[in-house]
């Protein structure tokens, strides 16, 4: 935590509630200036109602938030220095463009004058392109001209802190494209400091440097993309990074040693350092599908599996292939002409296994070796 | 399951043409997707497939039989709609059983069909309960196996995705891909979402304003798009732009009177004599090379590197060429800075007139 | 970037803020405010009435004579009402009207809503004209079938003779009465199940019409299966609305039949207010009420049950 003294955002053991059901708990987060935190979840995973704490909107049952050092757990909305964009991005329906924009600033808690308005309003407006259109009506705009409004009006006080729910989502392929360029872009010319929430991953990776895994309410890991790929917290964490996501493999232990079903080589204990596992017991086995490989010839050490449906992707493929209970996709290269019922077969390395116990999902790690030696931790 | 023709389906609303000459043959057990923005006639197409929209003119076969006077309860199509339109008072078996009841087929035929469905699209835990609440995704399995539980001629989506969150909407692809292939049902699937249609089509039939720019298999449109529309319409990341000048030795970038790519000397002279001053390159972001110390040769151009990012396993960058913004998606571990070197391969770029169409 | 972002960060630094920071204003405070004007209205003018009726009712006095005092007989008002059979004729002729009345509104009604969902020439103007009768005075409406079903000349008995029947004599017969009073309440009402009923069908998804039509039903299929199922909800709540006000029916039995011959044709309702205002005998009113109400309650509550489960999946 090398930036805590620069740290924009500080919060330390969120909870809230909802009639009587956690909806957050044991949230921390801290954001240094000028980063970009993605929080990643499923629907329901309590992304906004953080997000919602954060600005003030819900008064937290427990934890502190503290912004730019200084404690703003109890104050209102108003007094946070903090700027949100929503899902549906909320425009005044009675005003136009320029007075959207300008509205946070007219606000009596601020001594703007009306000539500095228009001069911020101009140039937010022009740093999101939508300078032209000041002085229309908010009907009068495409959905992502109206998204641009939202952003406008939220960096035009130059906030310490800009949160954005979902911000895309609801929005086709070719303007979220438009969009996440615009927000990269306006992130690195004005260093603002951004939290970003999302369920899609890709959304997410394209904006943030690092990631912060959100499901039912809690925190599972917080990151740099690529420390979670080596090494993944939870599988839920697998399930919600990576497009395609982990392959999760159903396995079991027998004899001292690690089978999964439906593939043909079983693993000794000791070779993924997990002795502690007891015969008989069910484990769930992660792979980043990088770290598969398929072939459509025959090879030895290779486990035959069925093609179950492709998805052309473009400039590559992706396969589903199923094996006993479990199913793996994986992206593959155009060049290979596979079709459905062609036969596969793949391999898996035992040092690129992530296992995770069955049913809670936590991950278990390679065990330390004590005393003299060392150990082997991945 | 038959084969169906669509011959010359014009659709006028007062003074809108809304689907112009469409004609297309689809073979038995074939998949093929309606692609377009909003507006270009792909659900008006659908809809008249299935009886529901009257066409100006034109005729619609199924197996060679003309259908196009038949009201849709005599078509004997199965459609799925965008919102899914369950009905709510009914159960899982019940709405399945819709079709067959509505058509007074024996009970016991009923309960053998519905079982049949129920294996196939893996709903034989939730034929009891009722239709909310039902987790996403199942919704849609439980219309598709309504749709297809008369076994009709062809089977009709339209967009009926569109409804499902995002996050579950790569999971149903998946499924319907793998469902369609089973029961070996002719398809038609309008959206406007190119992703979903390079996913689950045989053959995309990409649509504007009410006629068919291109129609062939995913592949042919991603690598041969038939011209500036098709190019920027397929593909996520879109394909770059590039606006270049005739010049009597190549092309260059029109901001920047640098050569870029010097095709063969007769296509230059084809240009010219065309009478074009100006022609779009266009090239799809992961066909950017970088060129750092590659040796140069005349498809390599020196850039200015504005953004990098990290997308997944892919490094997003974007490069400034002479003023214009080129997008490259480049290995993870690519070494970029901030002046680089790109390399456009000719064979993976694409020529367009400046009216879009296509250049050879 | 770091070098730029001092110089930048100067130049756009924020507004700043002239205020010293509030605590939150609490939600429920606010809610309240808002809701006080209203439940005060509501307990002056609800529920200290109703604590006094449920007072009047352990008593027995009378309001014309406010100088013989009260006395106090507990549930004797009660178990004097709950044991005469003239109060249990009372609530058999009620509901037997109920039902009579209700049968003949949701018959017409539904089959009414159902005629005018397609559209046909003159449709909306037919439409206009059937609902027209709501808007009587029921006072007027009762004194109008009164004429209607006049034995020697109205112009029922004169329809009915032309069919070759002899003439009826339908008020002064509790059994016929009761037909005649249901037709009138019918005739007021039934409107509004052709209005409610209508709201329901229109309130289908034009998709699932659409879907009923590609799976192969006919329009009479779609009706029976679809259409009526699916608007179940609101022709309850019209059912619901429609039971309550015919239980306490009250002007068209004054001005058709007196609640004649005898007391045959009154309703409870038309008991309760001869016995309030009538013989002012309150505290046994009161008692009357408070059955009436539990009475009145207790099929609500059956019809809100059926809605809420309905409502669970529709």
């Amino acid at each position: 935590m090398k930036h805590m003294s620069e740290a924009v955002l500080d919060v330390r053991g969120l909870q809230k509630r909802f009639g009587g059901k956690s909806a957050i708990d044991q949230i921390n987060l801290s954001v240094a200036e000028g980063e970009v935190l993605g929080i990643l979840g499923p629907t329901g995973a309590g992304k906004t109602t953080t997000l919602r704490c954060i600005a003030g909107l819900h008064k937290p049952d427990a934890g502190t938030i503290r912004l730019g050092g200084a404690d703003v757990t109890h104050d209102s909305p108003m007094v946070r220095d903090i700027a949100v964009v929503f899902e549906g991005f909320n425009l005044l329906p009675t005003l136009s463009v320029f007075d959207n924009i300008a509205f946070p600033l007219r606000s009596p808690l601020y001594r703007v004058p009306e000539t500095e308005v228009k001069e911020r309003v101009t140039r937010a407006a022009q740093d999101l392109r939508i300078g032209h259109l000041l002085e229309r009506h908010t009907d009068q705009i495409s959905g992502g001209e109206r998204q641009r409004v939202a952003v406008a009006r939220a960096l035009v006080r130059h906030p310490k802190l800009f949160l954005l729910d979902e911000p895309l989502s609801s929005l086709d392929l070719k303007l979220r494209e438009a969009l996440e360029n615009e927000l990269r872009d306006m992130h690195r010319r004005r260093g603002q400091t951004l939290i970003y929430a999302s369920h899609d991953f890709l959304s997410t990776a394209a904006i943030a440097s690092r990631i912060a895994v959100l499901d039912k309410g809690r925190l599972l890991q917080t990151g740099k993309l690529s420390e979670i790929y080596a090494d993944p917290a939870h599988q839920r964490v697998g399930e919600l990074v990576g497009s395609p996501s982990m392959a999760l493999l159903e396995a079991k232990v027998r004899d001292r040693m690690l089978s999964i079903d439906g593939y043909s080589t079983s693993w000794p204990l000791s070779a993924l350092s997990l002795e502690s596992l007891v015969d008989g017991s069910k484990v769930t086995v992660g792979f980043w599908p990088e770290n598969v490989e398929l072939v459509t010839t025959e090879t030895p050490g290779f486990t035959p599996v069925t093609l179950w449906a492709t998805d052309f992707r473009g400039r590559d493929q992706a396969v589903e292939v199923h094996f006993g209970p479990n199913r793996v996709r994986k992206v593959i290269s155009i060049r290979s002409s596979i079709s459905r019922g062609a036969p596969c077969f793949i391999r898996l390395d035992p040092d690129k296994a992530f296992v995770f116990s069955s049913p809670n999902g936590e991950r278990l790690r390679s065990e330390v070796k004590s005393g003299f030696g060392g150990g082997v931790t991945k | 399951m038959a084969t169906v023709e669509i011959d010359n389906l014009t659709v006028r609303f007062g003074e809108v043409t809304a689907v112009d000459a469409f004609t297309m043959t689809l073979d038995q057990g074939e998949f093929v997707v309606l692609l377009g923005p909003s507006g270009c006639g792909k659900t008006t197409t659908l809809r008249c497939v299935a009886g529901l929209q009257s066409c100006t003119s034109g005729e619609i076969r199924f197996d060679g039989t003309p259908v196009t006077n038949l009201v849709p309860a005599e078509r004997n199509v199965g459609m799925v709609f965008q919102f899914v339109s369950l009905y709510p008072h009914l159960t899982v078996r019940q709405n399945i059983a819709f079709p067959l009841r509505a058509r007074g087929v024996r009970r016991a035929e009923i309960a053998k069909k519905i079982d049949r469905v129920a294996t196939v699209f893996m709903i034989g835990d939730i034929l009891g309960h009722y239709v909310v609440g039902l987790p996403p995704g199942a919704r849609q399995k439980v219309a598709l196996a309504r749709a297809v539980v008369r076994e009709p001629a062809v089977l009709l989506l339209d967009e009926p995705l569109s409804g499902v969150e995002e996050q579950y909407r790569e999971e149903m692809r998946w499924e319907l891909r793998h469902f369609q292939k089973e029961l070996g049902i002719t398809t038609v699937y309008v959206t406007h979402d190119q992703r979903e249609a390079m996913s689950l089509a045989d053959r995309v039939v990409l649509m504007r304003d009410g006629k068919t720019i291109q129609s062939g298999p995913p592949a042919a449109l991603f690598d041969d798009p038939a011209d500036r529309f098709a190019a920027s319409f397929i593909g996520s990341p879109s394909m770059n732009f590039l606006n270049l000048k005739v010049g009597a030795d190549g092309l260059s970038v029109a901001s920047d009177q640098t050569l870029l790519v010097s095709p063969p000397q007769q296509v230059i002279d084809r240009y010219r004599a065309q009478g074009l001053e100006e022609v779009i390159l266009g090239i799809r972001p992961h066909a950017v090379e970088l060129a750092n110390g590659a040796a140069v040769d005349n498809n390599v151009w020196p850039a200015q590197l504005v953004d990098a990012a990290l997308v997944g396993r892919d490094l997003q960058a974007d490069f400034s060429i002479g003023g214009q913004t080129i997008k490259a998606e480049l290995p993870f571990d690519a070494d970029v800075g901030g002046a680089s070197v790109l390399r456009l391969p000719p064979e993976r770029c694409f020529f367009f007139a400046p009216d879009g169409s296509r250049l050879g | 970037m770091a070098t730029n972002m001092s110089d930048a960060k100067r130049r756009m630094a924020g507004p700043e803020l002239r205020q010293k920071r509030t605590p939150m204003l609490s939600d429920s405070w606010l809610c309240a405010i808002f809701i006080a004007p209203s439940v005060l209205m509501l307990a002056l003018m609800v529920f200290y009435p109703f604590v006094m009726l449920i007072r009047y009712s352990g008593l027995t006095f009378s309001m014309l004579r406010p100088d013989v005092a009260p006395v106090h007989v507990g549930l004797g008002n009660y178990i004097d009402l709950l044991t005469d059979t003239g109060v249990w004729h009372r609530f058999a002729f009620t509901g037997k009207f109920v039902l009579a009345t209700l049968s003949i509104q949701f018959t017409v009604g539904i089959a009414a809503a159902y005629a005018f969902q397609r559209d046909f020439k003159g449709r909306d103007v037919l439409f206009t004209l059937a609902l027209m009768p709501m808007m009587f005075c029921p006072i007027v409406v009762g004194f109008l079938w009164q004429y209607m079903f006049n034995s020697e000349w109205g112009l029922v008995n004169w329809l009915v003779s032309l069919l070759g029947v002899a003439k009826i004599d339908w008020l002064g017969q509790s059994e016929n009465a009761l037909w005649a009073v249901a037709v009138a309440d019918a005739w007021t009402w039934t409107p509004f199940v052709i209005l409610l009923a209508t709201a329901g069908f229109r309130g289908i998804p034009k998709d699932i019409r659409e879907s009923a039509q590609v799976d192969g039903a006919s329009p009479a299929f779609t009706f029976f299966h679809v259409t009526l199922p699916m608007s179940l909800p609101i022709i309850v709540i019209a059912l619901l609305l429609r039971v309550i006000d015919a239980f306490k029916q009250f002007d068209l039995f004054v001005a058709m039949t007196g609640g004649g011959p005898g007391s045959e044709t009154e309703t409870a309702a038309y008991s309760l207010s001869k016995m309030a205002f009538g013989y002012f005998h309150t505290g046994q009113a009161s008692a009357f009420a408070i059955i009436l109400l539990v009475v009145i309650f207790g099929l609500s509550m059956v019809f809100v049950r059926y809605l809420t489960s309905l409502s669970n999946r529709i």
